[in-house]
This record gives structure tokens, sequence and C-alpha cells, in this order.
């Protein structure tokens, strides 16, 4: 598909809270944008947000175990801290986390890095330790949502659109998308998504609206 | 032969855990100066009748071995009514690379290097009880200030203080310099 024909739209919200319902939130703000041809795409810590998946530090105790892990996590990881470590730990469980490390630091020594976030369960890598996310969330630690998939379909059965997605992007030129609708391809979108349209947090754009995508698709196609 | 073995396998874990907290220790943690030694005058930044708002700067840096964030600081101080009950003080703690207005701190995560890194600029506000301020601040005592912060870091989070104190001069001072600051306007 060309990146050209699709036009990106960020939009703005109010700060989202667990109280918000993520569809409301973007059938509201971005639903009267949309049209039958468009996609719309939602930063996957605002679902997370919503979904009430973060703790704050104050509120954990973190096991020996993830005070030894963290120990041994690149310093700029979610896991480097004993907070981030321990919600890894409670996401995925004590012993997959403990084989996951073991088998990781075996491969990283064979110089093969990240089998740590491959094997210790998908959260791993989703979770945002403090200073992650805008305030008042930046005093948190964000957890990555559940079912993407299943909240990308409710998007998509109330606004109406083509498709919709969840996606964990950043502005270094990482774009994850989490969970799609049926029939839209997570690689192609995460191309359209790489350069971090939803902008930094204080932007409060976690909404994108991908214009035009299934024209766009159904030419090349 | 049996008793050996599992004296062997505790001996292996004694070591492996001496290995473990020896190199736990090496890493060391983030640790957090606020360098009350080097702070800023007092000024006073605003007056109104009824409110005065002084403000002063501290640089802190993080002198640790790990970086590690600064969740939250504010400056509490110790002024019991019993010694100034002339006017109520409120504090605000900006940080002067990121100055907000509203009085948040938003956690920001500081490296370790041994250099300066920021400065907290701390705004202390008064207000009259009995309407004039001038007046109030006239009684004006040694006002001692806890700076309180947040930290967290490798470890679990924890709270420290550094305590200060703004001796009664200065208040007179800043509010001298502002008198003759507007006579030359």
């Amino acid at each position: 598909m060309e990146h050209r024909q699709v036009e990106l739209i960020p939009v703005k919200t109010h700060i989202v809270t667990k109280r918000d319902n993520i569809v409301d939130v973007i059938e509201k703000y971005a639903g009267p944008q949309m049209g039958p041809d468009d996609v719309v795409s939602v930063a996957e810590s605002v679902v997370a947000i919503t979904q009430g998946r973060y703790r704050r530090p104050e509120q954990m105790s973190p096991s020996l175990l993830a005070h030894v892990l963290a120990r041994f996590v690149h310093r700029d990881s979610s896991c480097s801290s004993a907070c981030g470590m321990q919600l890894t730990i409670d996401e995925g469980g004590a012993v997959r986390v403990l084989v996951a490390f073991i088998v990781g630091g075996i491969t990283k020594f064979f110089g093969s890095s990240g089998m740590f976030y491959k094997l210790a369960g998908e959260q791993a890598a989703l979770i945002d330790d403090v200073t992650g996310t805008m305030p008042p969330f930046d005093k948190m630690l964000v957890m990555g949502p559940k079912d993407p998939g299943g909240v990308a379909e409710a998007i998509k059965a109330r606004i109406g659109c083509y498709g919709a997605a969840v996606a964990d992007v950043n502005d270094l030129k990482r774009a994850a998308v989490l969970g799609v609708t049926e029939g839209l391809d997570p690689s192609e979108l995460s191309r359209i998504l790489i350069d971090n349209p939803f902008g930094n947090g204080n932007q409060q754009t976690p909404i994108v609206i991908i214009k035009n995508y299934a024209a766009a698709a159904a030419k090349r196609g | 032969m049996m008793m050996v073995y599992f004296g062997y396998f505790l001996a292996l874990l004694g070591f492996m855990a001496l290995v473990l907290a020896v190199f736990i220790w090496r890493q060391g943690d983030a640790d957090f100066l606020f360098e009350v030694d080097k702070r800023s005058q007092l000024i006073l930044e605003q007056e109104t009748p009824t409110q005065m708002v002084f403000s002063f700067n501290v640089p802190f840096r993080n002198r640790g071995s790990q970086q590690g964030t600064l969740m939250d600081v504010l400056a509490r101080p110790w002024l019991p009514e019993e010694q100034f009950s002339a006017a109520e003080i409120s504090t605000k703690v900006v940080m002067a690379s990121n100055p907000r207005m509203d009085g948040y701190w938003e956690a920001t995560l500081f490296p370790n290097e041994k250099v300066q890194h920021d400065v907290a600029i701390i705004k202390l506000q008064f207000n009259a009880h009995g309407g004039n301020i001038r007046q109030a601040m006239d009684k004006i005592v040694d006002v001692p200030l806890n700076i309180i912060y947040q930290v967290v870091a490798r470890a679990e989070w924890y709270l420290a203080k550094t305590m200060l104190e703004l001796p009664l001069e200065e208040f007179h001072i800043a509010m001298q310099n502002d008198r003759e600051r507007k006579l030359e306007a």
C-alpha cells in the first residue's frame, strides 16, 4: 500500500482514566471524522489505563526474586526496577520469568539479546515504568492492555469503520500492533504508524485516524 | 554420603548468595542530593496587600551509581502558630527544566552523572491573617524547611528529606531589595 494515499489524523482527547470506556472515547472524539474506508488506531497504554491496568509503586511489595532479577536487566528497561520486574512476574508467573531470565542470560552470552522479553510473556515488553506515561500516570507503572484484538473489534462494531487497531508506538521508530480487526495486516499498520503520529503523551492525541485506508488498499490490491 | 553432598549444595548456595550480594552492593543505586549549601538567596517575587510570594533555588543531582526517578518533591515548613501566627504559609516546588505552574512535580528520570542536573525552585506564599502582609512579615522568624523527595530506582521506592533554614534576616533583605527595585523603577 502506498502510504502517501492514506492520511493520518491525530485526535486529541481529555485525560482518559479508568472511569472511561475506550470505545466511548473513540466514538466521541474520532467518530464524527470517521468514514467507512477509515481505520482507527489507539495507543495501547490508553487502552490499558481504561482497563485499570496500572499500579503505583507504593501499592507494591516486590519479592526477593524481583529485587534480584531487576539488578541484571539493562537500566533503560522497565524491568530494571524492582517494581517493574514484580509486575512482569505478576503477569507472566515467577517460574516463567525465572526460566526466561536464565535462558535470556545464556543466549545473551552467545550474542543474541531480547530472548528474556520473548519468553517472559508479552507483558514484559509492554510495561511502562514510572515516567513512561503522561501525567497523572507518570507516577504509575502501566501494563499492556488485555485482549487488544477484542478491543479493536468492539471499536469497529461501534464506529462502523473499516477497521481498528491497538498499537504500541514510540519515537524510536518502534511500532508494534498488538491487536487488529479481522482482515487488517498488523505489519502494514506498523509501517504506516512508524513515525509515531500519536506524538508524545503531553500532546494528548492517543487516537490516530488512518483516512482512506480501504480505498488505498483496494487501489493497491 | 548424602549429607556430604547436601553440605556441598548448601555451601554452593551460600557462595552464590554471597556473590549476588557483592554484585548488588557494587552496582549500587541512585542517590539524590539537594545541595542546600548552594541555594540562592530569597527573592520577593510577588506582593499584594495581603500576600507575598518568596522564592529561592536549590540545585540537585543524582550522585549515585544508577539512574533514578524523582517521583515527587515537596517543601514542608516547620512553622507552628505558637511561633508565627501572623500569616499562613504554603509552598510549591517547581523543576527549573520543566516549570509547571500547577504545583505538580512530574516524575522525571535522572542519569547518574556527577554533575549538577537540575534546579528546584521553591516558592513560599504567605497570606496575612490580619489582612496586611507587610505588618505580618515584620513578625517573621527563622523558617526551618524540609525538602522531602520520593525516589524510585533499582531498589524499592523510598522517601528522604533534606533540611535547611531560612533566616528571618533574609526575608527582610528580600523585602528591602524589592522596595528599592520598585523605587528605582
